[in-house]
């Protein structure tokens, strides 16, 4: 008994030692298998945008590998990362496990502020994580744009445009946006601005539509507007478009609002025009024509870049497209300034839809906003872009100064026919002198349209219209609407644009269809919302380098050749933003509920309508009971009911403007700040 | 001392006798254009005594600043445009100064008015336009400064 105890534990002890020296040698002699890799990847639901408050259409799927083979059973967290205006979504939940397939998913619900942000996938194990990049849009976007002359603290009154974009609830609460504000190089930058949601908001007169919208850039751009809030006028011609022009004192300017009903994809042949001012501050604009065919541009454009123009330059740029931007925000990089050197011109652009860009040039040294609309389906323009047609030309503000308007009616036009003539009857002032005034037949000139570049034309040797004798036509999509591009039921759909191409003046202005006109005025017997943009002589403000101009939008009706404006309210038209005092001397301001009278003569054969001083445009009290009353040289040229342009032609101001006809219900429709807006109207086509 | 002469270098006198024999026939009223445009062939140069500084157009005045200039043939109004007179590095000038006028004489509603290029005074020259008669603004003039262009 004891022996074999004794045997069994010294066996006992040897096999102790021998597993011991065993693990002892394997220990030292024998690499351990090393941690598997476990990697995770964002596999699909990237790249998604959601309207605010909506879940994402498709998961946000993670997928986990151990070694390259699906991990199952791994546990992956999910964190929104929040863009810095606090936009991000709420996910479904914080965590996930990994299925066999190595999937882990969620669902994620877009919170209350538009924009763009990330969500990062973290698997146990892993040292990097995954990232989906996801963006918040509002329901409602508008974008707008608009070029003036702005009170630089530095440079004095000079040329500055601004395009953006802007987001909506469907209540009429400004949920965010953003705009490129450029002055070229005078003290304020871009990009990009951030509009926040606190500090902006619009307020609309739904039976007048007239309104204000309150921009807040504040935390990103302090310089601009006043303190970084800026303040624009507004008037609703409909539910999806407005005028526009700063009111607050910093700058004044016009421009358009208009519902945005795409915000990718601008693939297709456009025309363009674009106005501003180049690195060496002068002023200088663009016109041309391109095809977008996924982001590739090739096009022809002309360029008069004070005083000099240079055509047919060729065209080869870049569209970088929108991106993750959820406002329809996107860049073109490749144009140039064939005047100075070539040097890059970097242009940003904001889509209103998918014939309609709103452009401006970001540089830091030049600057130039404008538009580029599409040419549609047409695979060739001839002579008949023209047919009988009113035409609206106005300079830069940092130019020559004029404005011009008339009719033109093509002559011996046949499809297929590239050149041709044409007669007419036109307005033009030049910085206060009137050098063309609506003289029947008194208007005569050329035109033609190149036969290998789409749309891109010419109209030579004209004359009867003062010192313009050549500009450069573009032509844009006969179903397009250049001024209010979302409204296609109208009659002035097309035709084209146009750039001064002579050497005193860079103006650029549209051309669209005239219809038939009432010889009784009847024509007009509708509600309008007008606005202008107006070149002025005698600005007294600020002291010792007064500027230029003033802006105005309102609402009015004619009846019978008789105008009044509306007087509801608030806000009251008209609003007129008169920073550099025109309407009392020394004293800059922005009047509202201005009242604008007068009795139109009946128009003659081309459709062209003017005051009488006995009845004339007259605007005022201007600031109240006790203001000023200006009597305006007004004459009106008809295109149809829908669409009149108008232009000043005084010693001391000149000016280019519309009369848009309203839809009355439509604008009830709008309801911003007022209800809900109708479930078709709020949510945009993508 | 009110005289008006072309550029020289020669004494006075003799510019003031060859003043008197071009200046005239060169700038007619009946030359003037009314086209905007500005037709650089058809420049001149003249010289003068400042007899009024206008920061404002008078009334009938095209926009911007002017100079009433005495010379030889008469009063002249030159337009100076709209910053002639403004920003850093701008023309000043005071009444009875002699000054030197390049441009073209143009009509203006139904005035005369000579369209001012540049100015030489001070022993400057400040230019108001470009070639084309396009203005020069101040921020202009300070970019051109900046990136030694001339205008």
């Amino acid at each position: 008994m004891n022996r074999n105890f004794t045997s069994i534990l010294v066996l006992i002890l040897v096999c102790l030692v021998f597993g011991f020296l065993t693990g002892c040698s394997s220990s030292s002699s024998t690499t351990p298998p090393p941690p598997p890799i476990i990697a995770i990847a964002a596999t699909s639901g990237s790249g998604q945008k959601a309207n605010v408050g909506d879940a994402f259409t498709n998961m946000l799927v993670a997928t986990v590998t151990s070694n390259g083979t699906a991990a199952s059973g791994v546990t992956v967290t999910f964190t929104p990362v929040a863009g810095p205006a606090g936009q991000s979504c709420t996910p479904s939940a914080t965590t996930a496990t990994t299925a066999s397939d190595g999937t882990a998913s969620i669902t994620c619900t877009a919170n209350s502020t538009p924009g763009g942000y990330s969500v990062t996938a973290a698997a146990t194990g892993a040292t990097a994580t995954a990232s989906f990049t996801e963006g918040n849009t509002a329901p409602r976007v508008f974008v707008f744009y608009v070029n003036g002359l702005e009170n630089s603290a530095s440079e004095g009154p000079v040329y500055y445009g601004v395009a953006g974009a802007v987001g909506f609830d469907l209540s009429g609460n400004v949920l965010g946006g953003e705009q490129d504000y450029n002055d070229g190089q005078n003290g304020f930058t871009s990009p990009v601005d951030t509009i926040t949601a606190t500090g902006s908001s619009m307020t609309v007169n739904p039976t007048t539509g007239t309104g204000t919208l309150v921009l807040d850039v504040s935390a990103s751009n302090p310089n601009v507007g006043v303190a970084g809030i800026e303040t624009f006028a507004v008037q609703f011609i409909n539910a999806s478009h407005a005028l526009i022009t700063q009111f607050d004192g910093s700058a004044t300017s016009s421009g358009s609002l208009d519902l945005q009903t795409a915000t990718s994809a601008v693939d297709g042949n456009f025309a363009f025009t674009l106005s501003g001012i180049d690195i060496l501050g002068f002023p200088f604009a663009y016109g041309g024509v391109f095809s977008n065919t996924s982001g590739t541009i090739h096009g022809t454009y002309d360029e008069n870049d004070a005083g000099k123009a240079l055509v047919g330059n060729p065209l080869t740029a870049t569209d970088n497209g929108v991106g993750a931007d959820v406002y329809g925000r996107g860049s073109i990089t490749g144009f140039t300034d064939p005047n100075h050197g070539n040097e890059a011109i970097s242009l940003v652009y904001y889509i209103v839809g998918p014939e309609v860009l709103r452009i401006i040039d970001v540089d830091a040294d030049d600057t130039m906003a404008g538009s580029a609309y599409g040419q549609g389906s047409a695979t060739s323009f001839d002579s008949t872009v023209l047919s009988t047609d009113v035409f609206g030309i106005l300079d830069n503000t940092e130019d020559q100064l004029f404005a011009a308007a008339g009719q033109l009616v093509a002559a011996n036009t046949a499809v297929g026919t590239l050149s041709a003539t044409f007669t007419g009857e036109g307005d033009d002032d030049e910085v206060g002198t009137v050098m063309a005034s609506g003289t029947p037949g008194g208007v005569a000139g050329n035109y033609s349209f190149s036969s290998t570049m789409l749309g891109y034309g010419s109209m030579t040797d004209i004359t009867g219209l003062g010192s313009i004798h050549t500009l450069g036509l573009y032509a844009t999509d006969p179903k397009l609407n250049l001024l209010d591009p979302n409204n296609t039921t109208a009659a002035n759909l097309g035709a084209a644009l146009v750039l001064e191409l002579d050497d005193f003046a860079q103006g650029t202005g549209i051309v669209v269809p005239q219809g038939t006109i009432a010889s009784d005025g009847s024509d007009l017997n509708h509600s309008y919302g007008f606005g202008a943009q107006a070149f002025i002589g005698n600005g007294s403000w600020p002291t010792g380098g007064a500027g230029w101009e003033f802006d105005f939008v309102g609402q009015g009706t004619f009846a019978s050749l008789v105008f009044t404006t509306g007087t509801g309210g608030p806000p009251t038209p008209v609003e007129i933003s008169d920073p550099y005092a025109f309407f009392v001397s020394g004293t800059p301001d922005e009047y509202t509920a201005v009242p604008i009278a007068g009795t139109a003569a009946a128009p003659d054969a081309a459709g062209r309508y003017a005051f009488p001083s006995a009845t004339p445009y007259a605007v005022g009290p201007v600031g109240g009971a006790g203001g000023p009353t200006v009597d305006f040289t007004v004459v009106l040229y008809e295109s149809g009911p829908g669409l009149v342009f108008s232009i000043d032609e005084d010693a001391n101001s000149q000016w280019l403007g519309t009369f848009q006809e309203q839809s009355a219900g439509s604008l009830k429709a709008m309801h911003v700040k007022r209800g809900p807006l109708v479930k078709s109207h709020a949510k945009p086509k993508r | 001392m009110r005289h008006s002469r072309f550029i020289s270098s020669i004494p006075l006198i003799a510019g003031l006798l060859t003043g008197l024999l071009f200046a005239i026939p060169v700038v007619p009223l009946n030359a003037a254009d009314s086209d905007s445009r500005y037709d650089v062939s058809k420049e001149v140069t003249l010289s003068g005594t400042v007899s009024s500084v206008l920061h404002k157009p008078a009334p009938g005045m095209i926009w911007g600043s002017h100079l009433m200039v005495e010379t030889v043939s008469g009063r002249l109004d030159a337009s100076l445009g709209r910053f002639g007179l403004e920003g850093k590095g701008a023309l000043s000038v005071t009444p009875g100064q002699q000054i030197e006028l390049t441009g073209v004489m143009k009509a203006v509603r139904d005035k005369e008015v000579f369209v001012v290029r540049s100015v030489r005074a001070n022993g400057k020259t400040f230019t108001m336009r470009n070639e084309h008669a396009i203005e020069v603004s101040p921020l202009v003039r300070e970019r051109a400064a900046e990136k030694g262009v001339t205008l």
